[in-house]
């Protein structure tokens, strides 16, 4: 069921909030009340493994070792929100460049995800988001240059698209780059994941 | 008559090959891992914290959402 979220009536009326849809973040928060475990980052090159439904963060969070960033461990998804940074409008511009990178495998299928139904990179990209989608790590180091332009609102796909074409690795295996974005690959290359 | 039998015939013949053809198929990749239980979630875990300990950088901004102001929907 998708939820909704009460917000102020556009009209000024007194008819009490209006229901807006509420499109969820696969790589959000992890300390927002509706936090949700998405997946973690235990397969292979630091791919995420899904979850088969929904776990509260707050139940897991504990079994992460202090030291450690949690976001670099596992993903989570939480409520869109407007104050985020890759908010423009009801689109997201961060899925706008996480699919400008390649996708690691030529998949013609998607990872089943609890999420999916709700999620805003899926209702805006569609599958080309979710072959990328397992690349991702939410918190990613500076080393790693492509992930730090991904991350950085004020990269457009077109920047990216021409850092990866110009990358000493080149393309990768397929047209649009690399094979991931955030991995220990990545960080060790420094310029590629 | 006959043509039609002959035509159904070939469509059954075609139906027959092609379920051959299907159970012949090497299965495709197997199905990606999922995680379904709590235990499985936390041994998942311990794997991606060992993973994660062999690393080093410093974290830098997210490729997930990144709040500015207030949490508003």
């Amino acid at each position: 069921m998708v939820g909704t979220v009460g917000v102020a009536r556009r009209d000024g009326s007194d008819k009490g909030p209006e229901q807006l849809p509420v499109t969820w973040c696969p790589s959000g928060a992890a300390d927002r009340p509706e936090s949700q475990v998405l997946g973690v980052r235990s397969g292979e090159d630091g791919h995420v493994v899904y979850l088969d439904g929904p776990v509260a963060a707050a139940e897991v969070l504990g079994v992460v070792p202090a030291g450690i960033e949690p976001t670099r461990v596992l993903r989570f998804a939480s409520h869109c929100v407007s104050a985020c940074a890759h908010r423009r409008g009801n689109d997201c511009t961060l899925v706008e460049r996480v699919r400008t990178l390649p996708s690691a495998r030529e998949e013609r299928s998607v990872p089943r995800c609890h999420l999916r139904g709700r999620c805003q990179w899926w209702q805006q990209a569609g599958v080309s988001a979710c072959h990328r989608c397992p690349a991702v790590t939410t918190a990613t180091f500076r080393e790693d240059t492509l992930a730090t332009l991904v991350a950085d609102p004020a990269t457009t796909p077109e920047q990216l698209t021409a850092w990866i074409a110009a990358s000493p690795d080149g393309p990768g295996p397929e047209p649009d780059g690399p094979e991931s974005l955030g991995t220990s690959d990545a960080a060790s290359a420094g310029t590629s994941p | 008559m006959k043509k039609n039998r002959l035509a159904a015939g070939g469509a059954a013949a075609a139906i027959a090959v092609g379920l051959a053809v299907g159970a012949a198929a090497p299965a495709s990749a197997a199905p990606a891992e999922r995680i379904g239980s709590m235990q499985e979630l936390h041994a998942h875990v311990a794997k991606a914290v060992a993973l994660e300990s062999t690393q080093a950088g410093t974290l830098g901004d997210p490729v997930g959402q990144k709040v500015t102001e207030s949490v508003e929907s």
